[in-house]
């Protein structure tokens, strides 16, 4: 949060409680009545100040959540690039050698800069393969670095976990320190001899012993092996020349970046043309920040959501209590009080329970946020991940401003809406009658005529023209008519949306309005005495038809599927979490309104099997007629139920997709535990691996259950007949052995004449050129028709890498995969536009494959002919036939895939790739870790690197799976939220009608038949709310989901639906409403009735 | 209009199922229809105790259209609703038509309270979501009365109290007069044994007054109903046959 905003919010607090206190002090019968009021009945006041907690515990609890996930997020990045805050590096190719001396000038410079703490020329060699010749052990993809650590200051804290030689300085020439990430996948430990081959030394290995295992040392959690610089100097034939300069700040690791810009400039300044200084840290918080982007978007889902229960609740509170008091108010103004002093009292009253509720509510909400961090705690141990924490008071005390703030504003605006009542009406306890206000043109002659007015007199007038127009719809259509047309000019398509629903709004009153008018002429023909109720009638009806209309609009338009919204309605969706928000809060409106002006006539066959209901017919003759005539307070409680199921469908659908993209690691891996691959020479295949080990290692053999491999092929596409024919790219990797059976690889549908999955696989095997493809490269309404849930677009690394294997790549290898040498040498072989593509991942969904015509007219999957070629052009294209879609709703196994039979002719006269990928799925009783360590060794020839799956994905995506953990959380929370609401609403409901219980009682109604009565009653408001809710929640998630989230984040999450979870919770928020009246009711009933009726 | 009446009254003593009721009615020599003996009851609050029947001892004969009379706050509303059984009280003895009320289970209080008696109360107390004529249906709806029987009886009942008109109108839509007749129709429409009246012409003007007490008058002259009255005004004492007089939570 900005200071500004603190500033801001503490300051407007301190306005109002002023504002409040000299009103107080100057107005002591405003005072003492509110007093009264909020001493009279302990237990209806702390129902209302329990209400109003609910906005401060969630904006605290939220926030709380935020900073906790923000700074964790901030504590990964960083140690994940470790203490270097900056770097100095030459643009250019290849190792980027420069002259020590540069190295001595940047030091010298910053020798006495009081923000810097540390300078090291260095030599770093990326992507070198390490061999534990000791553990027979393999990595690749290691840092090397030698740094000059005379003046490296931090930079040179190994913080050494081993006795031996912890300064650079005491390092001997062959010796090497080697970081955690490093030592612990090697399984190295000190006195290991170890090998090191890089392209930088072809031909040669710079053999060193290792004398310490660090920490994270100054690159972070990136394996790096230290040794001296004159001894990578002197391996890499660079004598005297280095390739970086790193940089320290001072202070905190997690505060130092804030400085950078400012050494950075100062470094700039002595540096030659040609150089440029990277903000290593910040780069990296900022980029850790907005992966993080995706959590802190549902982060703010929810709490809008959250707050917008929370509005209808605090509404629901004080129009009970305005509609309590109108008998009070109605005495009042008769007896001669201002309507501005009686809103007053209560405003006053509402702003002495808005106060003790806000301190409260934010130690509640810090304690909520406290809970769900210390709950997630143990779910992410094993993780490593730091969880702190940390709320800063200042955070805190605008939470409770922002809070305190937030509530009193809609109390006062509920409260000045509600208590616009008629005195007579008021005092008959009866519903206003229509309107009798004087005409528009009297009004407007007040408001702005030349006539001697007073400027009140003037003011209200005024505010009634407004007020007229509104309803008589020509302000709103006027409103909605220019935002449109402003948003459409500045290409605004939130608010043009909003436009169009006001506009439409608009429409709707203004007829509303002329068939009104039109009515009010037939009826003066009518008996005097009959015209008011002709007129209600009337409007009644109008009421009925315009709200039914609106609310289908709002439902339709914010409900409708996105080809059509493309077509219909463009300016509907531009993927953004307001858009999302808007069209759940404004489809909930739409129906609950639809619904709550249409009860009546809804609830009429209900009415009817009530009538047949025999012992129970007057128990449903008055549970069911309560609700259709309290439109507002039904509609309030309908709206309540429905964005609680709504908000609580989309959050866990939300969560549970997210959740599903991470966590399942036997869906992620396709059940394979240990990926593979040769780095040193080529292992000539599957057949190889397996010799080798029956030959040497029949233990880790026997342990094998299957052995998959898999390249990845640079591919071009065509699909002849298809809508968006022409040569598109997608991952397509040639594969052997298990996976050909479908070892992994389940298929979501086949083509005709393929009756199992063998049978596909078996045409792949042996048939060269059919293939199967994922579900990835279906367009939308292809995959609609095959009833397949798509996945989203395959990304970057999914084309740098075969099937599983992709997403193991984290960004910062991802970078080390493509600056690699293979894929460098690919990329060379490859046009100008291809490479311009692969540089620029956003462009690429413009050109990936969308497979659109692979159906017949029954939307059965037809065996469908594609083209493909090597985009690095050999002008040999061939033709391949899809038979099989595998399932890949994970967004895992992205590719077509073929055996290389089918792929060869593609090949011919290119160099051939050997980056081949193994994937072994073990016995279930195996030991994973175990035998990747074997592997490794056994194959230790060939350079071996084995990784196990399910540890790299947990390191990969310990943030997100953090988060997730904490939406997940969040849900509960919100659950816990919500059913509160229902509850206070139940509690009121039964408050404020204890004396009609009292007039049942009198004329014989049992007690459990009073209980019957408001349970019949709570069900049917719970259970349509619950089922508006439902709907509109599923509509949307489904709808909106795939624009909105997956595409904008580009993260590949599919909507994944947890129908348990959302029947517990429906069923949490029914009961919790009927437990919510039924103790009230029971306690309401058990009351003599006598003194129920005495009740005010 | 009589006829009309007397042909009603007939089908509806025609549906009732208690034989008991009929034998204390058609009884030549009334016996008591309501007996209370010791009633005593204190309302505790704020610290102060207010003893609001104070050792009252009555009894109404069957039939009879009593007044009770007295000043505000001497405990009237307080003996009305212990003697219905809608209040509860510390010590004594009700008899309800031989029953003892103390006795009674909740549930079945309820049942005799629906069966045999009505109220007519100051403060009208209809439900303001049903309209006339449901209203007053309503009592028969928990008897399970059919429902169109119960339809045709509140029709004739209003149609009584010279409201046909008004059948669909929302208490919200009634003058005060006509929602204290539409309140007693629905004490009328289970052909009460007692009906118990607070205050009933509380607050109306003085010819509305004397039309609901007219009706009352026809009740219990032609259907021998016991109705008990609270109220302040004389002429209303003097129109009934039997008046108690009630000072500091005693009956004098
Ligand atoms: N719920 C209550 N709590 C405390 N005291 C009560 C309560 N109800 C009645 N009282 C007291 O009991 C006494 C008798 O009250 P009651 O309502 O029976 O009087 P009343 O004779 O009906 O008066 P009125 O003619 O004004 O209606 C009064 O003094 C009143 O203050
Ligand atoms: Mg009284």
């Amino acid at each position: 949060m900005t200071t500004s905003l603190a500033m801001l919010s503490v300051t407007a607090t301190i306005v109002v409680v002023i504002i409040l206190l000299v009103w107080g002090i100057g107005d002591a019968f405003i005072v003492r009545q509110s007093l009264r009021n909020f001493q009279r009945r302990p237990l209806r006041t702390m129902v209302i100040i329990v209400g109003l907690m609910l906005t401060t515990v969630l904006i605290a609890a939220a926030s709380t959540v935020n900073a906790t996930l923000v700074l964790a997020v901030k504590t990964v990045a960083i140690a994940n690039v470790g203490r270097v805050d900056e770097s100095v590096l030459q643009n250019g190719e290849g190792l980027g050698l420069f002259p020590v001396q540069i190295g001595t000038t940047v030091m010298a410079r910053l020798a006495q800069d009081p923000l810097v703490a540390g300078v090291a020329p260095s030599l770093r060699i990326d992507g070198a393969l390490v061999i534990d010749t000791t553990q027979r052990q393999v990595r690749g993809s290691v840092n090397i670095l030698g740094m000059d650590p005379r003046q490296a200051g931090p930079l040179r804290d190994f913080s050494a976990q081993t006795s031996a030689p912890s300064t650079l300085e005491q390092l001997g020439a062959g010796d090497a320190i080697l970081n955690a990430s490093v030592a612990t996948a090697l399984h190295a430990s000190v006195g290991d001899h170890i090998a090191i081959y890089s392209s930088s030394w072809a031909g040669q290995a710079l053999q060193l012993r290792v004398v310490a295992i660090g920490g994270a040392g100054p690159l972070g959690q990136q394996q790096t092996v230290l040794t001296p610089l004159s001894t990578l100097q002197h391996i890499a034939a660079a004598p005297g020349m280095i390739n970086r300069v790193y940089i320290a700040n001072v202070g905190n690791p997690l505060t130092g970046s804030g400085e950078s810009t400012v050494i950075a400039r100062t470094i700039q300044s002595v540096l030659p043309p040609g150089f440029q200084v990277q903000l290593v840290k910040a780069d990296a918080v900022n980029y850790a920040l907005s992966a993080e982007t995706l959590f802190g978007r549902i982060l703010n889902l929810y709490t809008l959501f959250a707050l917008a229960i929370d509005v209808l609740l605090i509404v629901l509170i004080f129009a009970l209590l305005a509609a309590e008091r109108r008998m009070d108010l109605g005495t009042l103004r008769a007896f001669g009080f201002q309507r501005g002093q009686l809103v007053e009292v209560m405003l006053f009253e509402a702003a002495l329970y808005n106060a003790t509720a806000a301190l409260p509510g934010a130690l509640a909400g810090l304690g909520l946020g406290y809970l769900v961090v210390t709950l997630i705690n143990p779910t992410v141990a094993h993780l490593g991940f730091p969880l702190l924490v940390r709320v800063r008071p200042v955070d805190f005390v605008v939470t409770l401003c922002l809070g305190f703030l937030f509530s009193l504003l809609i109390t006062a605006l509920t409260i000045s809406a509600t208590s616009k009542l008629n005195i007579a009406a008021a005092l008959h306890n009866a519903p206003d009658p229509p309107s009798t206000a004087p005409h528009f043109h009297e009004l407007w002659q007040t408001a702005v005529g030349r006539q001697h007015e007073q400027w009140q007199r003037r003011l209200a007038s005024f505010v009634g023209v407004l007020w007229g127009g509104c309803w008589r719809g020509f302000i709103p259509l006027a409103f909605g008519l220019s935002t449109m047309a402003l948003a459409a000019r500045h290409d605004q398509p939130l608010a043009s949306a909003i436009g169009a629903v006001v506009e439409i709004g608009g429409i709707v009153l203004l007829l509303r309005w002329l068939v009104l008018w039109r009515a009010a002429r037939d009826i003066q023909r009518l008996r005097e005495d009959e015209r008011l109720t002709a007129i209600e009638r009337k409007r009644r009806q109008i009421d009925r038809v315009s709200t039914m209309f609106f609310g289908a609009y709002l439902v339709v338009y914010w409900g409708m599927p996105p080809m059509i919204a493309h077509y219909l309605a463009p300016s509907r969706f531009n993927g953004g979490i307001e858009e999302f928000f808007l069209a759940g809060i404004l489809m909930v409106l739409g129906i609950v309104l639809a619904g709550a002006m249409n009860l009546s006539w809804l609830l009429t066959p209900l009415r009817a099997l009530g009538a047949r209901s025999g012992r129970l017919r007057h128990i449903m003759f008055i549970g069911l007629i309560y609700p259709a005539y309290q439109r507002l307070r039904t509609g309030i409680g309908l709206a309540l139920f429905a964005l609680v199921t709504f908000v609580m469908v989309v959050m866990a659908s939300l969560t549970n997709s997210t959740s599903q993209r991470y966590n399942d690691i036997s869906q992620l891996t396709g059940g394979y535990d240990i990926i593979g691959q040769s780095l040193s020479q080529p292992i000539g295949g599957i057949d190889a691996i397996q010799r080798k080990l029956a030959e040497s290692d029949t233990h880790t053999a026997a342990a094998i259950q299957n052995i998959s491999a898999a390249v990845e092929l640079p591919l071009a596409i065509i699909e002849p007949g298809g809508n968006d024919a022409g040569w598109r790219l997608y991952p397509v990797a040639e594969v052997s052995g298990d996976f050909l059976k479908g070892a992994g690889l389940p298929l979501v549908a086949r083509a005709q004449g393929y009756a199992t999955d063998a049978a596909v696989w078996a045409a792949v095997r042996d048939h060269p050129g059919d293939v199967v493809i994922d579900a990835g490269a279906l367009a939308t309404d292809e995959a609609a028709t095959l009833g397949i849930q798509a996945p989203g677009p395959p990304q970057l690394e999914h084309f740098a890498a075969p099937p599983i294997a992709a997403t193991l790549l984290g960004p910062s290898s991802l970078e080390s995969a493509i600056s690699a040498p293979q894929t460098q040498a690919l990329l060379r072989q490859t046009s100008p536009e291809v490479r311009a593509l692969l540089s620029q991942p956003a462009q690429l969904l413009a050109y990936t494959l969308r497979l659109s015509n692979l159906t017949d007219a029954d939307g059965k999957l037809q065996p469908t002919t594609v083209w493909a070629e090597d985009f690095r052009g050999n002008a040999q294209a061939a033709r391949m036939t899809i038979i099989g879609i595998v399932n890949n709703t994970q967004g895992q196994r992205y590719g077509m895939l073929g055996t290389v039979a089918t792929f060869a002719p593609l090949e011919r006269g290119l160099t051939g790739i050997s980056n081949s990928y193994y994937y072994f799925q073990l016995r279930p009783s195996a030991d994973v870790s175990a035998i990747a360590r074997t592997l490794s060794s056994d194959l230790l020839e060939y350079g071996f690197e084995t990784t196990v799956i399910s540890q790299a994905l947990r390191d990969l995506n310990a943030p997100e799976l953090f988060a997730t953990q904490v939406l997940l959380r969040l849900v509960g929370l919100m659950l816990f939220v919500g059913t509160a609401a229902l509850m206070i609403s139940g509690l009121r409901s039964v408050v404020e009608r204890r004396q009609q219980i009292g007039m049942l009682r009198a004329l014989g109604f049992q007690r459990w038949e009073i209980q019957l009565v408001f349970f019949v009653e709570t069900v049917l408001v719970a259970f349509g709310g619950t089922l508006a809710g439902l709907g509109m929640g599923l509509l949307l998630c489904h709808n909106g989901f795939a624009l909105t989230f997956t595409d904008a984040t580009q993260l590949g999450i599919a909507l994944i639906i947890p129908w348990g979870t959302i029947a517990a919770i429906l069923l949490i928020a029914i009961a919790a409403a009927a437990v919510a009246v039924a103790i009230p009711a029971y306690q309401a009933s058990r009351v003599p009735p006598a003194a129920a009726m005495r009740y005010e | 209009m009589n006829d009309l009446w007397n042909m009603l009254r007939g089908a509806a003593r025609g549906d009732r199922a208690d034989p008991q009721d009929r034998t204390a009615r058609d009884a030549p020599t009334q016996p008591a229809i309501i007996e209370a003996s010791d009633l005593t009851k204190t309302y505790h609050s704020h610290g102060i105790e207010v003893r609001a029947l104070d050792g009252v001892n009555l009894k109404i004969a069957s039939g009879a259209m009593v007044a009770i009379m007295g000043a505000s706050g001497s405990g009237k509303s307080t003996l009305l609703n212990c003697l219905a059984g809608l209040d509860t009280i510390d010590s004594g003895r009700i008899h309800i038509a031989g029953q003892d009320m103390a006795e009674m289970s909740d549930r079945a209080r309820t049942a005799l309270r629906s069966q045999t008696m009505g109220f007519v109360f100051q403060t009208f107390n209809l439900l303001p979501v049903l309209d006339a004529v449901e209203n007053v249906e309503l009592p028969l709806l928990i008897l399970r009365v059919p429902a169109t029987e119960a339809r045709r009886r509140a029709r004739a009942l209003l149609d009584a109290v010279g409201l046909a008109h008004r059948e669909h109108h929302r208490p919200a839509e009634l003058s005060g007069g006509q929602r204290q007749r539409v309140a007693i129709a629905r004490a009328l429409i289970n052909d009460p044994l007692i009906v118990w009246a607070d205050e009933p012409t509380g607050s109306l003007d003085s010819e509305a007054a004397d039309e609901i007490m007219h009706l009352f008058a026809r009740f219990n002259q032609e259907q021998q109903q016991t109705i008990v009255i609270v109220t302040h005004a004389p002429e209303i004492g003097a129109r009934a046959g039997q008046n108690l007089l009630m000072r500091d939570g005693r009956l004098v």
